[in-house]
């Protein structure tokens, strides 16, 4: 009978912390992150401040929460991504792929994630064991992009001398700023409208690194 | 002199202090915390003054990144003229962003708030947004021309549009640069380097 109301408790917990998480990504997206208080984001979801601070203790909190739940989301894209190549350069290719295929479907996660270029939030405003979920989701992102180029080493299909490392960044910066570019220009006198844009960089970057 | 020639000239003069000043407070303070309240007490002029030159922040950013951007063109025009090579040109390209970005790190702050569109056109003047819309173009149009070369000539493959990959190297080497000017891979110039190779490599003309 007990395990049950903790069940429960644990459950409405759960639930409400994702309903104060929906209203935090709502207005991060429409007014920005700087603008939004804790004040509007409780009044948003409906519950007093105090009960929003009885949920999280900062906006640094609730937005790493908000970060996590969509990083979530794209690890499962980019896993998908690596199994599914027959050699190490068909799981980056794929990646990439995955990649565009997540962003193209919520374009307003990458811009969310663009502004945040700069880690601009305090660290000792946020529990410890929210922070190492956060390192430990990113982590298992970035490993499934290291594992693929590591594959391609192995198995031949690239260069055998590649410092992996900063191929995982280049990968990631990269092809991060050019879907930015892609979704968001506004400044550019030139708009892209076709994905060629992205994918052409992809073919160029997997050539570089290609053996063949 | 004319007292309309003159007029003129006093207004370019002012209207430079009020950009050095700008640019100080800039660096100082990133764009979300620059006010004109800053801008002029930086540049000693009441903000009444201060507006009958600028009417928003966002024109007085504007106007810097006009100034530090024709530099740069200019910068890596000469640079580009030395070298006969097209990849040695689009080299010479690269190391004169990192000049840029390094001496300016600012500028990639301005640049960020224009690809996440936080850039309001409403209120920058005409004459200002064509002055960019122009040096834009000129600075397209010169790595455009490298490019090309490089594709007329075989270095370069012929498989990729050309415009897709001025702003492809553009972009990505700003992204990249980001991270040694202000990023998790601060001061490690090497980190730029070896970038550029991998996209050298990539360009290049298959075999």
């Amino acid at each position: 009978m007990q395990m049950i109301a903790m069940d429960k408790r644990k459950k409405k917990i759960m639930h409400r912390k994702n309903e104060f998480a929906d209203a935090a990504q709502h207005l991060f997206f429409t007014k920005g992150y700087e603008k939004t208080t804790m004040e509007e984001i409780a009044d948003f979801a409906g519950y007093t401040k105090m009960t929003l601070y009885s949920y999280f203790q900062s906006k640094d909190e609730i937005y790493i929460v908000v970060f996590i739940r969509s990083l979530v989301e794209r690890v499962k894209y980019i896993e998908k991504g690596l199994s599914s190549g027959k050699n190490g350069y068909q799981q980056l290719k794929n990646i990439a792929h995955k990649y565009f295929e997540y962003f193209s479907e919520r374009p307003e996660q990458l811009k969310f994630f663009q502004s945040w270029q700069k880690w601009t939030i305090d660290e000792s405003k946020i529990n410890k064991s929210i922070l190492s979920k956060y390192r430990e989701i990113n982590i298992q992102g970035i490993d499934c992009i290291r594992k693929a180029i590591v594959n391609g080493i192995d198995d031949g299909s690239l260069c055998s001398d590649l410092e992996i490392d900063k191929i995982v960044s280049y990968f990631l910066y990269s092809s991060r700023a050019i879907l930015s570019e892609y979704f968001f220009s506004t400044h550019q006198f030139h708009k892209f409208n076709k994905p060629d844009y992205y994918y052409d960089y992809i073919t160029l970057f997997l050539k570089a690194i290609s053996s063949k | 002199m004319g007292i309309e020639s003159r007029r003129k000239k006093d207004r370019r003069i002012r209207e430079q202090e009020i950009i050095q000043a700008a640019d100080k407070v800039l660096s100082a303070k990133g764009i979300d915390n620059t006010t004109m309240d800053d801008i002029a007490k930086q540049a000693e002029f009441t903000k009444k003054t201060l507006y009958s030159y600028f009417s928003s922040k966002e024109e007085i950013f504007t106007a810097i990144f006009i100034d530090l951007f024709t530099n740069h063109v200019r910068n890596f025009e000469i640079s580009m003229e030395k070298q006969d090579q097209a990849i040695e040109k689009l080299k010479a390209l690269a190391n004169a962003y990192y000049d840029f970005y390094h001496e300016n790190p600012h500028i990639l702050d301005l640049m960020l708030y224009f690809d996440l569109g936080k850039w309001n056109y409403n209120n920058v003047r005409e004459e200002l947004k064509e002055t960019l819309f122009e040096l834009n173009q000129k600075a397209v149009n010169r790595i455009e021309s490298a490019f090309q070369l490089g594709i007329n000539r075989k270095e370069i493959r012929n498989d990729i549009d050309v415009q897709i990959l001025v702003f492809n190297f553009v972009t990505s080497i700003r992204a990249v640069l980001f991270q040694v000017i202000s990023g998790f891979w601060k001061d490690n110039l090497d980190f730029y380097q070896n970038f550029l190779k991998v996209y050298f490599d990539g360009i290049k003309k298959k075999k």
